[in-house]
């Protein structure tokens, strides 16, 4: 929008105590126009004052006349128009497995969370360059940052010059972390695993077209913690995969065991995954996004009876996301226990943890 | 050369075995060039067996128990006749063996003179009479082995009724112990380990065998040259004797 | 990340990874090094490696582990937290190289004074199950017990053992699940495979020893019964054998002896097609090479006098413990075969042997129930478990040399060990032969011979005691007696296999009546040997004076146990017979010697041993016939020359009685009976005690007679003139007699002339020349003999009659020379003829020498190599007949040789005319 052509007010924004902020690095989504690979941005949290310093700079010997000057603070949702919204064709697919090409431009906000503004100046003309100190106190933040393959959750300040012809404006985006207060975790979920279409018996898409993939059956348990599920394929496999809980915070470690209680199968190896969930727009027609944040191989080769093989997987060296749900989206994560047999038959079940950020 | 003439084993109806210290002496292979059996050794496959393997050139005569013909065996069963008298020859010298047991009358002197004569040769083995013995007569060389094994002897025991003999000075035959030049192996002298013998009224197995102790010549025959070893087993030891007897190669014409 | 395809990229791929690891870490870049070892590592994912390969893999990596590990150590914590590095490197998605990394820094952290050792150790070995495949888990294991090999805490041994047993455990299950991978078929190949593997399971019962050190109660409590617990869980074959056999091996004998008990008990809970008897072999090796040790100890001690050590041993009764084992082990496995059962109880035996030599109740036991067990299986004992019951009975396995028992321990045995006898008698004909061939062979080596300074002492001869001893010592022995001599015809693995057939007696009977030939028989042999050594033995363990009646009962007994032989007695019997002599000798000796009023009673007891010599002769006669009538013929002359030396004449004269009858009746071939007849001529010749009612005239007539009737003139010939001097007796130095001295000679010249002029009439008439010649020759030098013998009017023979003789012969040459082909050499020899005696000698020697004639008229080839034997024949070769005819000419040219040498010492000499 703002690089059509040669802007005539070049606008800064400087957030208080930028360098010294806590960055995260984000991969750059093509057609964002930065050059780099990553996009650094300043990490802020709930309720943090968002302060800094807008600066506008005129070419040389002009002037640029304005209808006032603002700055706003936005936090918007996302999301690459589906089926359900309005309606581009081919784009029945639920599920897809969008190629990280996809580009910030092809999502469309839906919903803008935060729109705070205000005037930093009155309509008058710009002769040399200027600074206006801006600030939103205490700033709600509902949601955390987030990007994915459909949905992006962004925060970002603009400062707009309102012209006669087309509005000069500026972006700067900023990162949210919400962090969850550990002494009060969330409430555990309530598993509704049965009611999902696709929670037991979910062909797993990575499989290649020749092997024939087979459902791991079994009831998940409700009790908080530990976890355990009675999982097994009828006189071939048997097993009792435990883990110690079902909510972890990002630097937890995931401990528990496989107990295998009968074991046919010749198995290759066994491995543990964590798989985010990304569901967008709404019933019916929302889009379910599976990306597989850790592989992690836990056994070589094939136990037999009465073998317990141990589960520790340390969170806190990966990048995941933690669960977020709004009525747009929801992020949701799965521990997948994936046997691989030497035929290259896979098996594998899911199941839900919530993973949630701490201090 | 070596030829080992051995006689009278008597194996196995009078005899066990040789002495083991003889064996001993005479496991050497290849030293040996011939063997003679005089007499009486043909009945053990044991003892056959040894022989050959002291050398499987062996020359056999018969004794009164041996019978015509060479035993049998699984492996051998050519039909062989046991001569009486046989002849070899060694360097210079050709060697008459003869049994024994034809000799009238039994190990005479001039009777065995008269067969060398026939035979033309210039030594004479014989045996049959269980009695080492060596001895020159015109121009000839007698020698009897004696038993091999010291087996029981039904001749005139050495010993008679009337003589009172103190049995180790006859038995005793060290006369030329000095030239232990042994031929087969040289015999360390030990200090002779006196055995357990009962101290009283006692009759020792040499008394009833006719008082014969286990002896064998080897003759070492060089040209014309015959170095006699006669090997005798008493008490445990070995005793070896020389004897050396030289071919007159031209006789005396009158 | 993915390994390489073949072993040689694998190699290819470690190298060059570990040497960039080892660049990064001397620039201190330790995240690059990681990496470089994860690349490394992950080599040892590769499924496709043999076991061996997989091993000089591992061998590489794990010295590169080692500077990787060292690093580590040396570096915490000023450049890195060991805490943090061990939770880092378990980000490594695979769970091979994670885990390979997780035990490199874990042990490095070990290294620290201030790491937590058990948590360490134990969140390692926990950890390990994630890889179940088994040769990449047993390598993992193993790398986890190099690496904390020297870094377990020493003062919490218990801990230390948990931990090897934990790994060991885990390290036979992989093990044992080895055999399972893979198609079926390849099954051999996985045994093979795993056998190559076997010495990582040994290595931590290896750890596991020297963790234990020489606590007695904590191997009894803890340890043993776990690895035994897991041994027989496995249900596996090669594991257990295996695991087994290398406690056996692995843990101290004096641990063995405290848990015998529960190590057999074990193995009774194994795969009934694990090998027992392996394992039990093993450890009973091992006790009897502690017993060895024991003793070595216990002389040096003695040698430097210090206090002994109490001996533990002393106090358990293994032979017990075995027993009970083996009782058990009869009852709870009926199913054991014999070629598992008998080698178990070959070995219990041997340990029996060791530790209780002189318990012989102990074999019996052991006996009795190899008897019950091959009951149970029936006659039929498979044929290739035949060497176990020959091992068995000979103990031949008896290694060591203090084991290998004597003569007189197999005397005992037999004849205390009933069951002995029982089991040997269950087995096949040849089994029992070859068993008792080979005690046979002990046995005869009783005599203590002086040679074998050594064990002079310790090998005692047995000693017969009684007869009942001695009767259980034959009855074993029976078997043998019966067999017949060798066949050629069946080689050993025939006769083995048909049994009963021609095993117990020959098939071709003609063979054995045939009256030359004799087939040596290796068994009989040995048991007439058998008979002088139980003779000897009675003879040295009795009294000689008072016990000669048992002696000739011992003997006795000796001839009804050979006389079950049936025809083979002529293989035992003469045994028997030269100790009735020893028996008679020994008596007349004690009579003379002793002087004592017993001599009556010898004299008796002389009688009676005669009689038992007849009767066995007689025995013989009936068994054998013909076949064996010339040694008998011999037999009793040579009785009766025993008899004769003892002035029995008239049993003497009965025993040469006996001898012309069978000379009369059986004596068929004429060269035997001629050299039958020279030999009674030679023997009645040395008699000296039948003067008395003529017995002497009425033998030598007899003999001279049968002389003069033999079939072949020449025979007849040499046989008179040789009968010629039974008128001519001759000195016996060795019981005084002396010529010159002793005046009651029995001569009578005239008979000797009269002898002589008869065998001439007999050489006149013989129509082949050269022989007639030759026997002319022979008669010549006999009288020759008595000419030397004494004077003309004594014996008869005078110088008148030489002469004449020698014309006859001088006549007789000369037409033998007609005979004589013309050639050069004849025309040569016919020169000769003309100077007979004045020959040149050299010439002689060199043309004419090449036969002779034999005592007994055979042509003798006179060899002409050295070394070379003669051909000896009977029958004149006509080839070579210019050679025959020289041969009385020579003979005659020698005797001249002769007469003229004799001239120089004898002056009457000079008056034969030649």
């Amino acid at each position: 929008m703002s690089l059509f052509h040669k802007s005539p007010v070049d606008i800064e924004i400087l957030l208080d105590g930028e360098e010294s902020r806590k960055h995260v690095e984000i991969p750059n989504a093509a057609g964002s126009g930065s050059k780099t690979l990553n996009d650094r941005l300043a990490v802020y949290e709930d309720g943090e004052t968002i302060s800094g310093m807008v600066t506008l700079r005129v070419k040389e010997g002009k002037r640029v006349e304005h209808l006032g000057i603002k700055v706003a603070v936005i936090g918007s949702i996302d999301m690459i128009k589906t089926s359900g919204g309005n309606g581009s064709g081919n784009s029945s697919k639920r599920l897809s497995n969008t190629s990280s090409s996809v580009s910030d431009a092809r999502k469309t906000p839906v919903e803008q969370f935060i729109c705070l503004s205000y005037d930093l100046c009155p309509p008058g003309e710009l002769q040399h360059a200027q600074n206006f100190p801006f600030m939103f106190k205490d700033l709600a933040k509902r949601y955390e940052s987030y990007r994915g393959k459909n949905v992006d959750v962004s925060y970002y300040v603009k400062v707009t010059v309102a012209r006669k012809s087309i509005d000069i404006s500026k972006t700067k985006k900023f990162w949210v972390y919400l962090y969850k207060n550990v002494s009060l975790p969330p409430a555990p979920i309530v598993n509704n695993e049965e009611s999902h279409p696709n929670a037991e018996t979910t062909e797993e898409n990575g499989a290649d077209g020749a092997s024939s993939s087979k459902a791991l059956t079994g009831g998940l348990r409700k009790e908080p913690k530990p976890v355990k599920l009675d999982i097994g394929i009828e006189n071939c496999l048997h097993i009792e995969f435990e883990f110690s809980k079902s909510q972890y915070s990002l630097k937890e470690v995931i401990v528990g065991r496989i107990y295998f209680l009968l074991s046919r199968l010749k198995i290759k190896h066994m491995e543990l995954s964590l798989i985010t969930r990304e569901s967008s727009g709404l019933q019916p027609s929302n889009c379910l996004v599976d990306s597989t944040a850790i592989r992690y191989e836990i056994m070589d080769g094939s136990p037999v009876k009465g073998e317990t093989i141990p589960i520790r997987l340390f969170l806190g060296g990966y990048d995941l996301s933690p669960d977020v749900s709004c009525n747009y989206f929801n992020v949701k994560n799965y521990l997948s226990l994936v046997i691989v047999d030497e035929d290259g038959r896979r098996y594998f079940k899911q199941s839900e943890i919530v993973l949630f950020r701490t201090r | 050369m070596l030829v080992l003439a051995l006689s009278d084993a008597h194996i196995p109806d009078r005899a066990i075995d040789l002495p083991d210290k003889f064996k001993k002496l005479l496991s050497v292979p290849n030293k040996i060039s011939q063997v003679v059996l005089l007499d009486n050794c043909t009945k053990s496959y044991d003892l056959l067996k040894f022989v050959n393997e002291v050398s499987p050139n062996v020359a056999i005569v018969r004794g009164e128990f041996d019978n015509a013909q060479l035993p049998t065996t699984k492996k051998n069963r050519i039909k062989e006749s046991i001569p009486i008298n046989t002849v070899i020859r060694q360097g210079n010298f050709k060697i008459g063996c003869c049994s024994g047991y034809t000799v009238v009358p039994k190990g005479d002197p001039l009777s065995l003179l008269a067969l060398a004569r026939q035979l033309d040769v210039d030594i004479m083995l014989w045996g049959g009479t269980h009695n080492v013995e060596a001895y020159t007569l015109e121009g000839k060389f007698f020698v009897n082995p004696g038993s091999c094994t010291g087996a029981f002897n039904s001749d005139w025991p050495i010993m008679s009724e009337d003589e009172v003999i103190n049995k180790k000075e006859t038995t005793e035959v060290d006369t030329n112990k000095q030239d232990e030049e042994s031929a087969v192996k040289s015999e360390e002298p030990k200090e002779t380990t006196s055995t357990d013998k009962k101290e009283k009224v006692e009759i020792s197995n040499l008394d009833i065998n006719g008082s014969n102790v286990p002896s064998f010549c080897l003759l070492d025959i060089q040209d014309s040259v015959c170095t006699l070893y006669i090997y005798i087993y008493i008490e445990g030891e070995v005793k070896v004797d020389r004897v050396v007897f030289k071919k007159e190669e031209t006789q005396i014409q009158p | 990340m993915s390994y390489a395809e073949t072993l040689e990229q694998a190699l290819l791929t470690v190298k060059q990874q570990a040497m960039q690891m080892q660049r990064c870490l001397q620039q201190r870049k330790l995240m690059d090094a990681l990496k470089h070892t994860s690349i490394m590592l992950t080599e040892l994912r590769n499924p496709e490696l043999s076991p061996k390969q997989y091993y000089e893999l591992y061998i590489m990596i794990f010295d590169s582990l080692s500077v990787l590990s060292t690093y580590l150590a040396e570096n915490h914590p000023k450049h890195h937290h060991l805490a943090d590095l061990y939770e880092l490197v378990q980000y490594a998605g695979n769970v091979v190289p994670r885990l390979y990394l997780m035990i490199t820094v874990g042990t490095s952290y070990l290294k620290c004074p201030d790491s937590p050792r058990d948590e360490i150790l134990k969140d390692m070995i926990e950890m390990c199950r994630g890889v179940q495949n088994p040769i990449r888990g047993l390598f993992l294991r193993y790398y986890l017990s190099q690496r904390t090999k020297q870094l377990l805490p020493e003062d919490a041994t218990e801990f230390n053992a948990n931990f090897i047993i934990t790994n060991f455990i885990e390290m036979n299950k992989l093990w044992v699940r080895l055999q399972h991978q893979g198609p079926l078929r390849e099954r051999e190949q996985r045994t093979k495979e795993r056998k190559e593997l076997q010495i990582l399971i040994g290595s931590q019962l290896v750890r596991l020893s020297q963790i234990v050190d020489d606590n007695l109660s904590m191997y009894k409590d803890q340890i043993l019964p776990v690895v035994l617990e897991q041994a027989i869980q496995c249900r596996d074959i090669v594991s257990q054998e295996y695991l087994l056999d290398a406690i056996c091996q692995v843990f101290p004998d004096e641990f063995h002896l405290a848990t015998l008990d529960i190590l057999l008990d074990a193995t009774t809970h194994l795969n009934p097609d694990v090998s027992i008897n392996k394992i039990v072999l093993t450890l009973i090796d091992r006790l009897n090479g502690y017993k060895d040790r024991q003793e070595q100890e216990q002389g040096q001690e003695q040698e430097e006098n210090t206090t002994s050590k109490e001996v533990k041993a002393a106090d358990i009764n293994l032979f017990q413990i075995f027993w009970n084992y083996l009782s058990t082990l009869n009852e709870e496995r009926p199913d054991l075969s014999l070629q598992q059962f008998i080698p178990l109880i070959e070995s219990v035996l041997n340990l029996s042997l060791r530790w209780y030599p002189e318990n012989l109740q102990n074999l019996n036991a052991l006996y009795k129930i190899t008897t019950q067990k091959c009951q149970d299986f029936g006659s039929d004992i498979p044929p290739n478990c035949e060497y176990l019951f020959q091992n068995l009975l000979t103990l031949q396995n008896s290694e060591s040399s203090t084991l290998r028992p004597s003569s007189n321990f197999f005397y005992k045995l037999i004849s205390q060990c009933e069951s002995f006898g029982g089991l040997l008698a269950l087995q096949s004909l040849p089994l029992q032969k070859s068993a008792l061939n080979s005690i046979l062979d002990v046995l005869l080596h009783n005599e203590v011979d002086f040679d074998d300074e050594n064990e002079a002492s310790s090998n005692e001869g047995f000693l017969i005691d009684s007869k009942e001893n001695l009767c259980s010592l034959l009855s074993i022995f029976e078997p043998l007696t019966k067999l017949g001599p060798p066949m050629p015809s069946l080689d050993r693995k025939g006769s083995k296999n048909v049994k009963g057939t021609g095993d117990h007696f020959p098939a071709d009977e003609d063979d054995n009546d045939d009256e030359g030939s004799w087939i040596l028989d290796p068994i009989q042999e040995k048991l007439a040997k058998l008979n002088h050594v139980v003779f000897q033995s009675v003879v040295k363990s009795s009294d000689p004076i008072k016990d000669i009646e048992f002696e000739m009962e011992v003997l006795l007994t000796l001839r009804n146990w050979c006389y079950k032989g049936g025809k083979n007695i002529k293989y035992t019997y003469p045994a028997i017979i030269t100790n009735f002599w020893k028996v008679i000798r020994r008596c007349h000796l004690l009579a003379t010697r002793c002087d004592s009023e017993n001599t009556k009673r010898h004299t008796e007891l002389i009688k009676q041993n005669f009689k038992y010599v007849s009767r066995s002769t007689n025995d013989l006669f009936n068994m054998c016939g013909n076949s064996f009538s010339d040694a008998l013929y011999k037999l009793n002359i040579q009785s009766a020359s025993l008899a004769d030396q003892l002035s029995l004449g008239e049993i003497a004269y009965d025993f040469f009685s006996q001898a012309f009858t069978l000379f009369e009746e059986s004596l068929s071939d004429s060269r035997t009976q001629f050299q039958a007849l020279v030999y009674m001529a030679q023997s009645l010749q040395k008699t000296r005690s039948l003067r008395e009612e003529n017995y002497y005239d009425s033998l030598i007539v007899r003999c001279t007679l049968h002389g003069s009737k033999l079939l072949k003139k020449q025979d007849q010939c040499r046989a008179v003139y040789l009968c010629s001097h039974l008128w001519w007796t001759t000195e016996i130095a060795l019981i005084g007699e002396e010529e010159g001295v002793t005046t009651d000679f029995y001569r009578e010249g005239k008979r000797v002339l009269e002898c002589l002029q008869r065998s001439l009439r007999v050489a006149d008439s013989t129509m082949d020349n050269i022989q007639s010649s030759e026997l002319m020759i022979e008669i010549l030098n006999r009288c020759l003999y008595y000419f030397i013998h004494g004077d003309e009017h004594d014996t008869h023979v005078s110088v008148r009659y030489i002469n004449g003789l020698i014309e006859l012969i001088k006549t007789n040459l000369k037409s033998l020379k007609m005979e004589e082909t013309t050639t050069a050499k004849t025309q040569l020899a016919e020169q000769r003829l003309s100077e007979l005696h004045i020959d040149d000698a050299q010439n002689t020697a060199k043309v004419s020498n090449r036969f002779v004639i034999g005592s007994d008229g055979s042509y003798i080839d006179v060899p002409t190599v050295n070394g070379g034997r003669a051909l000896v024949s009977t029958k004149l070769n006509s080839m070579y007949i210019n050679e025959m005819i020289q041969i009385p000419i020579q003979h005659f040219n020698r005797t001249c040789d002769y007469i003229l040498n004799q001239r120089d010492v004898d002056d009457r000499f000079k008056v034969i005319v030649i």
